[in-house]
């Protein structure tokens, strides 16, 4: 029942006289008497409005989580714990930041949308703080349902609160209604500071944990957090040690000295008027190249066309690495090259940094929408040349680390999106993105421009490390060799006296060295081989793909036209539906080929096809001719396999390689023909000169090998697909027989070619040990 | 009535082009009528197609050969392989090419012999860039055609009726080539003529020898 003025004012004035201590029911009555004035009312808030506000505008817990770093970084700390413990169910995030006051705590803290950041931009460190809309510490409610902080200044020692962010999710209360428990905490476990206990800082302990982490969120955690504070030298007094029990190998300080190991480092800054100033550094050149040119300039030295006469973005730096993925991008660097590949695969991108934080989604690995935002992929697909094919080469994303540094305080049109994630897309940002563009475009033309430099040193180094290391196991053996007469002589030479056990410890260390050349020797064939392993893969995709491209090719080109079609059928009046509708059936038809091609193109080099194991033979083909079968279809060619299934302990890739290699040679041999066009796949046992074995062939219909052609077809760079029945230019790389080859060669195994008697085509045999 | 033909052995891909020229042909009022073909097995069936149908544009897909429509399997030529046997009778034939990979190496080497190589993938896109071109290649034939079909035609009945100036037969001839007619003998046509009215001549003896007889009688 509505209470009137005067029993409201009654009610609270009992309650003053009482002692007024109980706070909760004189804020509830003094919100009821407020809604008595005649002449104002104000809002006033649901309780449930915090939900809104923080579980669910934040996307997920690893931006939520980044939210609460962030304040640690404006709060000027140096160093900042990261703990998530799945078995302890706890989230805690400490800095030795500068802490908060009770003052600050209770105005400040639990002031919804109050940022201090709004009042002043930079932090006494001269950090640009990095949020502004002051909702950060609700996100906190999407990590877990509980949060305790405790707080420690030089004036108010530790202060301390508890929320339980539960209580809010409730109907028809206001959020002043919710209680909030101020604690008086005993301790704080904060980091240390220069290696002194810290008298500031802010602990956050998160519990009851709101969803799982797993070992992929931490990953992706991980390498968000190392972007913070970029892999540039920039931010050097900030770092980040996250804990955690989920994934281990990222239970480690977040940072990255890679930049040491780029091949061209390319560094541009727009003054922000009518100048930039750049500087190129390379691995081959001795001096930097460094000037300070006008703007139109350095556009027309990019070779990039249309060079705006001014830049409405600001004063921006760019920064871009290349790098490449090979040994000797690490020679001369603390770090091996698998962890350069790791770094890459967790870093490539162009990031965007404003005060020298990371804004997402730009050049994010994981982000879906921001990794490529420059079109990177794009342009490199459209055009795939190499570096030796001059001003055409383009770099591929993934081998790009880059970053664009951006001030709030300089770039006025740079600014956040409504949506807390991205800047909004305006023409300084267009503008931005083409100084960057032009940027990348003087590292590629630089690139290319030194390119017989590059050609040199690789050769310079493909023979010395091989040298190298064969003259250090020549070494390590004749040392060895050496030791080893040594022990001899002495005891042919030796008197009764000498004891075996004199010669215990040299013969013992001289196994372990032998033990140990033979590791690293086994090793480095063994990477070589891998290796080896992946490029043929890769090599043969690439072989089949130009050859099944068309195919591919035609689908998408297919669908897109029926979708289109289909669109304009609908708007004409009156609407022709029932042809719209068979348009669109069309365009799935399409897109189905489109996506099994893709399918099949994604499992050729996986990681578990490239270690032996035993393989399934019959089921391996099988499953690739599956694959294949829609291409070979749409060129009518039937494609059958015929045999039974076996086993060998084999490399289920190598199989797969060998056989995508003599099916595209045998699909575009029958394509040399018309009429009835099949290829077809035997397998089965077979022994040979009593080693157990099995076979697989593969036979077509097309014109057959000729007679002069017959010794060279495994030459490397041969190719028979320069000449066919309708003269057709070639396709073939000349690379396919040369890889099965190899292949058969080193799983000493036979190859061997004749007329195929049924199909009247070649017949390609492979001819395998088998291995139990 | 005059047609764009389009030639492709996959029929969807041919219906979606089909599609996409009638509705543009709709939209410059054209009244052209567009059919499609699959690939014929001998390529010499196409003049018959082309005269027998009225075609007056070919389209023509590059892959040709990839996919069966019939029995005999798929055909084993191209459609770059197809133009130079076109071109040997319809050298001014308006052919174009309608093609996915208008890179493709062959193609680009027979370039020449096309009206134009164009992608599918930008003809879907904009298909109202390309229609007024082949429409355009469609009006110019045509009109060339019927132009000199008339002065052929004023030709053979000046000649047929006894005019054997040296030049208009001349003219007549190279008509003969550009209209892409049976070339065979001129020559025996005035023999044919020649005989003609002597046969002509017999048949008037005959005539007036009858008239005789029954005079007589």
């Amino acid at each position: 029942m509505p209470q009137t003025e005067k029993q409201i004012i009654e009610k609270l004035q009992k309650l003053l006289e009482d002692g007024g201590s109980d706070y909760r029911a004189i804020v509830k009555l003094s919100n009821e008497l407020s809604k008595k004035d005649k002449n104002f009312q104000r809002f006033f808030i649901d309780a449930k409005t915090l939900i809104h506000l923080g579980r669910e505008s934040i996307k997920d817990h690893t931006t939520a989580l980044i939210e609460l770093v962030k304040n640690s970084y404006d709060a000027d700390s140096n160093n900042v714990d990261v703990e998530i413990s799945q078995n302890s169910n706890i989230i805690r995030i400490a800095d030795n930041g500068f802490g908060m006051t009770r003052e600050q705590l209770l105005n400040s803290w639990l002031r919804i949308g109050f940022s201090s950041k709004r009042q002043s931009k930079m932090s006494d460190l001269g950090r640009r703080k990095t949020g502004e809309k002051g909702i950060g510490r609700i996100s906190a409610d999407r990590l877990g349902a509980k949060l305790e902080l405790i707080s420690k200044t030089e004036s108010d020692g530790l202060v301390g609160l508890k929320v339980n962010w539960d209580d809010f999710e409730v109907e028809g209360k206001d959020v002043s209604d919710i209680d909030v428990e101020l604690t008086t905490p005993s301790n704080i476990n904060i980091p240390l500071k220069n290696g002194n206990e810290s008298l500031t800082g802010t602990e956050i302990r998160i519990t009851n944990l709101r969803q799982p982490w797993t070992a992929s969120n931490i990953e992706n955690l991980f390498n968000e957090l190392a972007t913070l504070t970029p892999p540039f030298n920039q931010v050097s007094d900030f770092s980040i040690n996250l804990i955690n029990d989920i994934a281990p190998d990222f239970s480690r300080p977040v940072n990255s000295k890679y930049y040491e190991a780029s091949e061209i480092d390319v560094t541009a800054i727009f003054d922000g008027t009518d100048e930039v100033y750049y500087c190129i550094k390379d691995k081959y050149s001795e001096e930097d190249e460094v000037k300070t040119i006008p703007l139109q300039q350095f556009y027309s030295k990019a070779k990039v066309e249309g060079a705006p006469s001014a830049l409405k973005c600001g004063p921006i730096e760019v920064r871009l690495l290349l790098f490449l993925r090979e040994g000797s991008s690490v020679v001369g660097t603390d770090f091996k090259l698998a962890d350069l590949r790791e770094f890459l695969d967790n870093n490539y991108g162009v990031k965007i940094y404003r005060d020298n934080i990371a804004v997402k989604p730009y050049g994010f690995p994981k982000a879906q929408l921001g990794f490529d935002w420059l079109k990177l992929g794009e342009e490199k697909a459209k055009n795939p040349a190499g570096i030796g094919r001059g001003d055409e080469y383009t770099v591929s994303p993934n081998q790009l680390v880059g970053a664009i540094f951006i001030t709030r305080d300089n770039n006025d049109l740079l600014t956040d999106s409504a949506a807390r994630e991205g800047l909004v897309e305006n023409e300084g940002f267009e503008d931005m993105k083409q100084f960057v563009y032009a940027t990348k475009r003087l590292l590629e033309t630089h690139r290319s421009s030194i390119y017989p430099k590059i050609e040199k040193a690789r050769k310079e180094k493909q023979k010395i490390p091989a040298h190298k290391e064969a003259e250090k196991i020549k070494e390590q053996l004749t040392s060895i060799k050496d030791e080893l007469n040594l022990i001899k002589t002495e005891i042919e030479t030796g008197n009764d006296n000498l004891k075996p056990v004199a010669f215990l410890k040299p013969i013992a260390s001289t196994i372990n060295k032998v033990e140990t050349i033979a590791e690293d020797v086994e090793d480095t064939i063994t990477e070589l081989l891998n290796w080896q392993r992946v490029l043929n893969g890769l090599a043969t995709i690439g072989i089949s793909s130009a050859v099944f491209g068309h195919e591919t090719e035609g689908s998408i080109t297919q669908f897109q036209g029926s979708t289109t079609t289909a669109i304009k059928l609908i708007k004409l009046i009156p609407p022709k539906t029932e042809k719209a509708v068979e348009e669109l059936d069309k365009a799935l038809k399409s897109s189905k080929k489109v996506a099994a091609w893709g399918a099949y193109a994604l499992t050729r080099v996986q990681k578990e096809k490239r270690k032996p194991k035993n393989v399934q033979i019959y089921k391996t083909i099988e499953s690739v001719i599956k694959e294949l079968k829609p291409a070979f279809e749409a060129s009518t060619i039937h494609l059958s396999l015929k045999g039974e299934n076996l086993y060998s302990k084999t490399y289920q890739m190598d199989i797969e390689t060998i056989l995508v290699n003599l099916l595209t040679n045998a699909y575009t041999a029958a394509l040399l023909k018309g009429g009835e066009r099949k290829v077809l796949v035997n397998v089965d046992r077979e022994d040979k000169d009593g080693v157990p074995g099995y076979y697989f062939s593969v036979a077509d219909t097309g014109p057959g090998i000729a007679k002069e052609f017959e010794q060279r077809i495994f030459d490397p760079l041969f190719s028979t697909k320069t000449v066919g029945a309708n003269e057709s230019k070639s396709v073939g790389t000349g690379l396919g027989l040369t890889i099965v080859k190899s292949i058969v060669d080193e799983l000493e195994g036979k190859l061997s070619f004749s007329k195929d008697t049924v199909l009247k085509g070649a017949n390609f045999k492979i001819w395998l040990p088998k291995i139990s | 009535m005059a047609k764009i033909a389009i030639v492709d052995d996959n029929k969807d891909q041919s219906g979606t082009v089909k599609t996409n020229i009638e509705i543009a042909l709709a939209e410059i009022g054209s009244d052209l009528e567009v059919i499609t073909s699959v690939p014929f097995k001998d390529p010499n069936s196409y003049f018959d197609f082309i005269e027998q149908n009225e075609i007056c544009v070919l389209i023509l897909d590059e892959m040709l050969n990839d996919q069966s429509n019939d029995e005999n399997g798929p055909v084993d030529y191209k459609g770059s392989d197809l133009i130079t046997t076109l071109r040997t009778k319809l050298p001014d034939f308006p052919i174009f090419a309608l093609t996915v990979i208008p890179t493709d190496g062959d193609l680009k080497e027979k370039y020449s012999l096309y009206e134009d190589i164009i992608s599918r993938k930008e003809f879907y896109d904009d298909a109202n860039k390309y229609v007024p071109k082949f429409w355009r290649a469609a009006k110019n034939y045509l009109k060339e055609n019927i132009d000199e079909l008339s002065e052929f035609n004023q030709l053979t009945t000046d000649i047929s009726g006894g005019n054997t100036d040296p030049e208009l037969i001349k003219k007549l001839q190279a008509l003969q080539v550009k209209l892409e007619m049976p070339f065979s003998g001129f020559d025996d046509r005035n023999s044919w003529l020649k005989e003609y009215e002597s046969q002509i001549n017999s048949l008037e003896k005959l005539n007036e020898t009858i008239k005789s007889k029954l005079d007589k009688k």
